[in-house]
């Protein structure tokens, strides 16, 4: 029943003039067999804070509590935990077979059962058919998959993930996504799965952890990180986002740029960060009450959708939009005036950053 | 017309470099190779191996070097462990002292340890002992030849650990292996070549010292040791098969640790997870006992002369000693001056494996460096005295050929780390063979340039083995170190040793920086 709460964490590194703050006041709840995404831009902790989780680096401040036990005092060995690693670190001495027995052998489990865990994890992640490979001969994505059958080969139930596809290949990645998720809720593994990308975080996870300079800034599910940012941050970080500065006029009215736009909901703060993504935004020919101007400046072929981006002052605004090949031609050419609005409904109110630009930069 | 032009002098380049190549090839052959191990071709006259002395002395130096190799295996693997992945400050610290004994000329070391253990001025007084500790013997011939090769176990098997990717043994313990399995099963394993590698050069380079074990032999010989005193006896016959044996000993090493080598798979031994549990429990006070054993063991008999001198400071008459010292540093100059433009066209050539011979080029040189210096000095003056008269060329000679491949080899790893990708840019980019040589690769180079300088200048300044082979009436410093040891003209031998040291210490410093330094030069 592998259950993992974390409280009030803080890990500082010693540095020559300052100490450097890794993780800052961390208070979160795993729950069990749920898949975990700890994610955030590079540099703002989410590896130090899995590290902790395992063992590998010991928190300055805090307690980390397995099952409602403090892990503090127990070693890596005795945490129990499956861990995979961002360049797989198979033992490149050892066959397949053998790296995948390494575990069983070193806690002394019997030889049947350190041949059924080998034969069963092999199954697993898709290596039967190989046991006696070398793991230079294997591809990136195999030896991954060796790396995964190895973390569980000891039956451990929390499975922690550093960055572990983006070492491959883009498709091979997006692939091993699934595999990775099918094989812990098959299992009921509680997951730790560390990564900067927000599209591989939303696909994976039940649950996603925003943490941005070692702190957590959001967490829930993928959509409710998507909807309901709680930050600038959040918004920019998770899927895209257009974000606009204005000023409060009533509770009901934000006044931005020269116009004046109804909100959705009453707001206190007197500057407002408004927040709109990309498939919220109208675009038109012709303008209208209360829309913006802007000049279109590049229209890109995404697949099923076409991004807009459109030069607005010294903004550069993005709308997606389904837009038959042909209606689009007739519609828009590129450096024509163009005019976008949008919703009260649907934009994001929060209390403008003080420096929006700082707060965009990753 | 300019492309035609252009292709023109660009295939001229290319000639000139292959000639240049071929030329630095053969004088290799000619000058450092075939005199180096012209003394094979003496091979036939064994009557003198059924002699007890030449038995008794090959035995001594087989079974010392063995001991100082096991020792340097339990004191070295631990202690480059330490320096690479300790945290501490201070035993990370430790990595700028253990090149000291390294670069210390080795007959200042014998004079130092001789002190340290030998006599009451050192470790004995500390534990209130009234005469020495150990006296002169196979037992201080341990002491000795274990401080000085310590540092090539050290450096072996620390590179090999640096590449160790710390992230396998985080996987081990994240598996439940106990220190010592993962020490056993992924560590060593993966290290092996520079335990190998280590345990060659401890051996070879035991087997092969000369000056400082004659200082604290004795009445003992040792092989290097005998075929000085058979040579000075004028018994050439008998010197000649002992330095044959010494090299076809050193020759079987060098090819065993080669077929050992490379060896990629490993089988998962069984494991006794309680039993290597407890053993791990020794793991912990590892660090204090490691830097203890170093400091008494090795730190301190290196530098132990200079506390003799402060204990012992008098005013001594060093004119005996200028001769020797303007005649070692002028050989140790021109070596090092000759060495550099030899040893930058042969490790090219072993780097990038030109003419596809890099890989036979890389053995010639590797044998010279592991046959025991004094064979390898009545090889040389075999072989050159048929043509030179004069003895100093040949004193030159043969320093040029043992310090050689102590060039090459910096260099050969520092040209393995440029990507021929770079030469190709700049060649793209229009830059001819020599602009490239001089703004791309030369700049890179640069530290390996300098560490082979000093290696090869402080082996020349110590060297006695080879020089006592081949001189008859000049003397090196080092040689006269040795002589004033045995003649009781200690003060004298402290001052020489005193001199070389400084020169060890400045040279060391000099030796770190170009490690660290990254230097950054206009085109």
């Amino acid at each position: 029943m592998p259950e993992i709460e974390i409280k009030n964490l803080g890990k500082c590194f010693p540095s020559v003039d300052k100490k450097v703050i890794a993780l800052d006041d961390i208070d979160l709840h795993i729950k069990q067999g749920e898949y975990n995404a700890l994610l955030g831009p590079s540099g703002c902790g989410k590896t130090t804070l899995l590290r902790c989780i395992a063992g590998l680096e010991n928190p300055t401040e805090g307690d980390i509590l397995f099952d409602g036990s403090s892990a503090l005092n127990m070693s890596v060995q005795q945490r129990h935990v499956g861990f995979v690693f961002q360049h797989f670190a198979v033992f490149p001495h050892l066959d397949v077979w053998q790296n995948v027995a390494y575990g069983p052998t070193v806690q002394g489990w019997s030889k049947a059962a350190i041949e059924d865990s080998v034969r069963s994890n092999l199954k697993r992640v898709g290596l039967s058919d190989r046991p006696h490979a070398m793991p230079d001969e294997l591809s990136g994505g195999m030896r991954q998959r060796l790396g995964l059958a190895r973390a569980l080969s000891t039956n451990s139930k929390i499975l922690l993930l550093d960055e572990p596809l983006s070492a491959l290949d883009a498709k091979i990645g997006e692939y091993l996504r699934y595999e990775l998720k099918r094989i812990a809720k098959k299992y009921g593994i509680t997951a730790i799965h560390v990564t900067h990308n927000q599209e591989e975080a939303m696909t994976i996870a039940d649950n996603i952890i925003l943490m941005r300079q070692g702190k957590v800034i959001q967490t829930g599910t993928p959509e409710e990180l998507y909807e309901k940012p709680n930050s600038v941050f959040a918004a920019n970080f998770i899927g895209k986002c257009n974000f606009f500065t204005g000023e409060r006029i009533s509770a009901h009215e934000v006044k931005c740029r020269d116009k004046i736009i109804a909100i959705a909901r009453h707001t206190g703060f007197s500057r407002i960060a408004i927040g709109v993504r990309p498939e919220k935004i109208h675009i038109e020919s012709k303008s209208g009450k209360n829309y913006f101007q802007g000049r279109l400046e590049s229209v890109n072929f995404m697949g099923h959708f076409y991004e807009y981006q459109i030069r607005s002052g010294e903004d550069l605004v993005w709308a997606y939009k389904q837009f038959k090949e042909d209606q689009l031609r007739k519609k828009f050419k590129v450096g024509d005036p163009i005019y976008f609005w949008f919703n009260p409904e649907d934009c994001f109110l929060w209390e403008a950053p003080e420096d929006m630009r700082k707060e965009l930069s990753l | 017309m300019s492309d035609t032009k252009s292709n023109h002098s660009f295939a001229w380049s290319k000639k000139a470099a292959h000639l240049g190549f071929l030329s630095s090839l053969l004088f290799f052959v000619v000058v450092i190779f075939i005199p180096a191990v012209y003394i094979l071709g003496y091979f036939g006259n064994f009557d003198a191996l059924l002699d007890p002395e030449i038995i008794r002395a090959l035995f001594l130096s087989l079974s010392i070097g063995l001991i100082v190799t096991i020792f340097n295996l339990i004191l070295g693997v631990p202690l480059a462990w330490m320096i690479v992945r300790s945290k501490n400050r201070f035993l990370k610290w430790l990595d700028n002292l253990i090149d000291l004994s390294l670069v210390m000329p080795t007959a200042a070391l014998g004079f130092s340890v001789y002190f340290y253990y030998g006599t009451n001025w050192g470790v004995a007084r500390l534990i209130g002992l009234e005469g020495g500790l150990v006296s002169q013997g196979p037992l201080l011939i341990i002491l000795l030849h274990i401080v000085f090769t310590l540092p090539y176990m050290v450096r072996s098997v620390s590179a090999a650990i640096m590449q160790l990717d710390v992230a396998y043994e985080e996987a081990a313990d994240s598996l439940g292996a106990s220190p010592f399995s993962f020490f056993r099963t992924i560590a060593l394993p993966l290290c092996r070549d520079g335990v190998i590698n280590g345990a060659v050069l401890s051996f070879t380079r035991s087997l092969s010292e000369t000056g400082a074990t004659m200082m604290v032999a004795g009445v003992f010989a040792t092989a290097p040791v005998l075929i000085v005193s058979l040579k000075d006896a004028d018994n050439f016959p008998a010197a000649a098969s002992l330095s044959i044996i010494l090299i076809l000993i050193a020759l079987l090493i060098l090819v065993l640790a080669r077929t050992a080598f490379g060896k990629k798979t490993f089988t998962l031994p069984t494991i006794r997870p309680d039993f290597e549990k407890k053993l791990s429990g020794l793991f912990s006070p590892r660090n204090f006992i490691v830097t203890f054993v170093y400091f008494a063991m090795i730190f301190l008999p290196t530098i132990f002369l200079v506390l003799y001198y402060f204990m012992n400071f008098k005013a001594v008459d060093i004119s005996a000693l200028t001769g020797s010292l303007l005649i070692s540093f002028a050989v140790a100059g021109i070596v090092t001056l000759f060495n550099a433009f030899l040893a930058l066209p042969i490790a090219y050539i072993i780097a990038r494996n030109r003419m596809g011979i890099g890989e036979i080029v890389e053995s010639l040189n590797e044998v010279i460096l592991i046959v025991p210096t004094s064979a390898l000095g009545l090889s040389l003056a075999l072989f050159w005295r048929q043509f030179l008269p004069w003895e100093i060329v040949i004193l030159i000679l043969a320093h040029l050929c043992f310090t050689f491949p102590l060039f090459v080899k910096p260099l050969v790893a520092a040209f393995r780390n440029i990507s021929t990708d770079q030469e190709d840019a700049a060649y793209s980019l229009g830059a001819g063979t020599v602009r490239i040589f001089r703004t791309v690769i030369l700049p890179q180079i640069k530290p390996a340039l300098i560490t082979g300088a000093i290696m090869v200048f402080m082996r020349s300044l110590s060297e006695t083995g080879a020089t006592l082979a081949v001189s008859q009436n000049i003397k090196t410093v080092s040689v006269l170190i040795v002589e004033l040891f045995k003649e009781n003209r200690l003060d004298e031998a402290a001052i020489a040793c005193l001199i070389l040291f400084s020169f060890s210490l400045v040279f060391l410093v000099i030796l770190k920086k170009t490690q660290t330094a990254r230097t950054v030069k206009r085109v």
